[in-house]
């Protein structure tokens, strides 16, 4: 098991060693910083040589340097495999300290790495005498005075570029400068609404520092993107409020801990005072697009643009689909771009076009549009696609500025047999239209109808009519739910198909006694009388006797002479059909039996069993 | 007087005079000539009902009557190349209430050979919401953009579906279905043994009902909201709500655009997804009815 782990990472290391033997090296490039360049003297700035591409290079040639004191260099080289590049990289760090104050220069230097020559640009630094501290707190840590504060925060918004067009968009810089005070970092502005311009967010950038009237101010700067939406005058004065730290338990300088976060983290005693910091008035005219020389394919965008254009396939069949692509790249308003498509031809037709891609800066200026137009060559002669046009206001040079790609070469060849053709085509038909207007004007219609908005079904029966659907399938249901109810309940069955087959026995006796059937006729009638009260007792066939009955009845608290009737009926069948009864068949009184019958159960139709 | 003027006189005047009257004038109108007409008649007992058929019928007679002969007045004055005349009367007609697709079209033809390339798109979309399937309508709309250099805003699948049935066909669709899914409920509920035959026809027809209002949802939105918008003469979308504000693209007459929302005398327009503002007497809304 052992073994064969140590062979598998045997594996990897190999596999990882030929992909760095066989990784590409970065191109070599040097680079080089000092940082602060504006310092007051006494305080040491750092210098950095950067050399990417190797990590063994040798040290820079940082000498002669007669103004400033020099330590170093402190070397760390690393090395790095991305992407199958390998990266490797050197620097040299050294601390400087002025020894007098003003500006001088650093370098130019030439650098030599391998048989490449550098040339190592010149930096400037400026270097502040020292001066005595200006009262920055009060004696008891209270803020500075007013006629001194301002002296030592102010703010500043500059803009970039200065000279405005409607639709262009350029940068406000707020610069807050302070020296000598400490300040909170929360900061908000005040009488901040510019009217007729579009503002992004102010996003802070690395803090700087700068040299005014020989003193160093902390820059921290602000940057947002603008856009003015119409032609003005344009007078930008906020306010800065913002606070000074004004006491604090005052700690040793140096160390881990010497930061700000652990004021608050260890609760030390810090008090802010507010202040209010004015700024310049940032005044500056927004100026209308010219009139003059706008094409007329002008669509809005300011800036600058290029434009690069191609069709594919460029050869194919009349009828096949050509894509138009162009790309629209630059600095300037991309939401302002849209594609200069093809209208439809004679020669050509076309499709709405699509952007296809977006890529931009985070400041929404810089960056390219993508987009694609399919087009269908319709003849033979549309072996050219169009030139497109797109036009731009170009800042630098205040004028209009027109690019064009194209035409487009296509080689076409004729559409194969059963291929679709293009509707509205030139085609050289015999019957080819020679001219296109408006169609003529239609008959008047058949009938004559006041419109509404609600349509031509507002009748005053419309509606009522509508309801019928629903009720319909109201009575639907209502009478599936009576079968489904009647189909579970036999007593409630049997109770109604008692009359109905009393009357069918009762029929059959009638036509018994016009035969004169004199056993017939008693069977159907006793056939009545059993059918019509095994159905409303819900009895057996073989169960309806009548002493059976006669319990029934009683139980069920019958009326006794109706019983007792019933009871009669039951005997008269019985004797009549078992051979108890002799003499002739008397219809009269046969007759009235099939009455006494039929009136005997219309009345037990009304009594409750 | 002749009958026509005696039936308008009946109708002035109602049906409060006495039924029966003495005089030789008539009891309705009460003109000699109307005594005349209504004795001439076999039936002159019973004048009260006759006079309320009359009534009735003369309503209807009229009501067919005049839009008709003002289609063939406007059509007489279009092949005379009175544009102009032609234009207002059809318009009369649609004031009027008779806005069917053949009026809107002619409208469009006369604003169209009156070079009011804005004003015939307008009347073509409007006759094409009443009819979308007339080939005519959608040529001479074409054709009509074409002209002013406008395009026919592209719609989505769907809508071009949704637009294969006018508003009535759907709603007409809607309605038979809706029976004929009560008749295989009632069906499916009253003859069990065929249920399985009825259940999947009233599924089926649920299923094409509800396609169907949406059919007539979608034009009943257009009607009534009314997105669509025509641009009547050549404008500036402007990139706000602003008389000074920047222009952010032309549009030539004829353009239709969607409305987003109004602020005040403005109307915030998209037109091939490119939102701007344009003032709200530069376009018209597409609306099948027009208001008279």
């Amino acid at each position: 098991m052992r073994t064969h782990f140590f062979i598998a990472w045997l594996q990897v290391a190999a596999v990882s060693l030929a992909l760095a033997g066989s990784a590409g090296a970065a191109p070599l490039s040097v680079d080089w910083d000092v940082q602060p360049r504006v310092l007051r003297l006494g305080e040491a700035a750092q210098l950095t040589v950067t050399v990417q591409g190797d990590n063994g290079p040798p040290a820079p040639p940082i000498a002669g340097l007669t103004d400033v004191d020099i330590a170093g260099p402190s070397v760390s080289s690393m090395s790095s495999i991305v992407n199958f590049t390998r990266n490797l990289s050197a620097s040299f760090t050294y601390h400087i300290v002025p020894r007098r104050s003003g500006t001088f220069k650093l370098g130019p230097f030439d650098y030599k790495i391998g048989d490449r020559m550098f040339k190592l640009k010149e930096i400037e630094l400026q270097i502040a005498a020292p001066t005595p501290a200006p009262a920055p707190a009060t004696a008891a840590g209270g803020p500075p005075q007013q006629a001194t504060l301002n002296d030592l925060v102010f703010a500043r918004l500059d803009m970039a570029p200065t000279n405005i067009y409607v639709n262009q968009s350029f940068e406000l810089t707020l610069s807050i400068l302070f020296r000598n005070v400490r300040l909170d970092n929360g900061f908000s502005l005040n009488n901040w609404a510019p009217t007729g311009l579009t503002l992004s967010q102010f996003g802070e950038m690395p803090a700087q520092r700068t040299m005014l009237n020989g003193q160093v101010y902390e820059v921290r700067q602000f940057r947002c993107q603008a856009r003015a939406l119409a032609a003005s005058h344009q007078r930008l004065a906020p306010t800065v409020r913002g606070a000074i730290v004004t006491q604090g338990e005052r700690r040793r300088r140096g160390g881990p801990f010497d930061d700000p976060f652990f004021d608050n983290v260890f609760g030390r005693n810090v008090q802010t005072q507010p202040i209010e910091i004015a700024t310049q008035p940032l005044e500056f005219d927004v100026h209308s697009l010219p009139e003059a020389g706008r094409p007329a394919n002008f669509g809005g965008a300011v800036g600058h643009f290029t434009l690069e254009a191609q069709v594919k396939p460029n050869d194919g069949a009349v009828g096949d689909p050509v894509t138009l692509t162009a790309r629209i790249a630059g600095n300037g308003n991309f939401d302002s771009i849209a594609f200069p498509m093809l209208a439809n031809s004679d020669q050509f037709k076309t499709y709405e076009a699509k952007m296809t891609s977006k890529e931009l800066d985070g400041s929404q200026l810089a960056g390219s549009k993508t987009f694609e137009q399919i087009i269908i060559p319709r003849t033979m002669e549309a072996n050219r696609v169009p030139a497109i046009g797109f036009s731009f206001f170009d800042i630098d040079k205040g004028q209009y500025t027109s690019l064009t790609a194209g035409p487009f070469e296509l080689k076409l060849h004729p559409a194969a047999a059963g291929s679709a053709v293009i509707a509205g085509g030139g085609m050289a038909l015999a019957n080819a239209p020679t001219g296109r207007d408006i169609a003529y004007l239609k008959p008047a219609p058949a009938e004559w109808h006041q419109r509404s908005v609600a349509g031509e079904l507002t009748g005053p029966l419309f509606w009522p009519l509508q309801t019928i659907p629903p009720l319909a399938v109201l009575v639907a249901f209502i009478l599936a739910r009576r079968r489904d109810a009647r189909a579970g309940n036999v007593r409630l069955v049997r109770r109604e198909q008692a009359p109905r087959s009393a009357r069918r026995a009762l029929r059959a006796a009638g036509e018994a006694l016009a035969q004169n059937q004199r056993a017939a006729f008693f069977e159907a009638l006793a056939d009545a009388l059993r059918s019509y009260f095994g159905n409303r007792l819900n009895l057996p066939p073989g169960d309806v006797t009548a002493e059976g009955l006669r319990q029934q009845l009683a139980a069920a608290n019958v009326d006794r002479t109706l019983a007792e009737r019933v009871q009669a009926l039951f005997e008269l069948c019985d004797r009549e059909r078992f051979g108890a009864a002799g003499g002739a068949f008397d219809a009269a009184a046969a007759q009235t039996a099939v009455d006494d019958t039929a009136q005997l159960l219309r009345q037990f139709e009304k009594v409750r069993l | 007087m002749n009958v026509r003027t005696h039936i308008n006189a009946l109708l002035r005047r109602g049906a409060d005079l006495p039924a029966v009257s003495l005089s030789n004038r008539c009891a309705r109108c009460g003109t000699r000539a109307g005594r005349r007409a209504a004795q001439a008649t076999p039936l002159h007992g019973l004048r009260p009902f006759l006079t309320v058929c009359a009534a009735l019928l003369a309503t209807t007679f009229l009501a067919g009557a005049q839009p008709n002969e003002l289609f063939q007045k406007a059509g007489r004055a279009y092949d005379s190349g009175d544009f102009a005349g032609a234009a207002a009367a059809y318009s009369t007609l649609i004031q009027q209430g008779y806005s069917t697709p053949q009026v809107c079209f002619n409208l469009g033809n006369a604003e169209f050979r009156l070079g009011r390339g804005g004003a015939a798109a307008l009347d073509y979309r409007r006759a094409w919401h009443l009819a979308p399937r007339d080939a005519d309508i959608a040529a001479n709309l074409q054709f009509a953009l074409e002209q002013t250099g406008a395009v026919l805003p592209a719609a989505p699948l769907w809508a071009r579906w949704l637009q294969s049935l006018s508003a009535g066909e759907w709603r007409a669709t809607a309605l038979v279905l809706f029976w004929l899914l009560a008749a295989l409920g009632c069906l499916d509920l009253l003859w069990p043994a065929r249920r399985k035959l009825f259940r999947p026809l009233a599924f089926a027809a649920f299923a094409a009902l509800l396609i169907a209002l949406g059919g007539a949802a979608y034009w009943l939105d257009l009607q009534v909201r009314q997105p669509e918008a025509v641009v009547m003469q050549d404008s500036k979308v402007l990139f706000a709500p602003l008389p000074n504000a920047t222009e952010y693209y032309a549009l030539p007459a004829g353009s239709i655009v969607r409305i987003e929302t109004q602020e005040g005398a403005w109307l915030r327009i998209n037109a091939a997804n490119r939102p701007g503002w344009l003032p709200q007497t530069n376009c018209i809304a597409v609306c099948a009815v027009p208001a008279g």
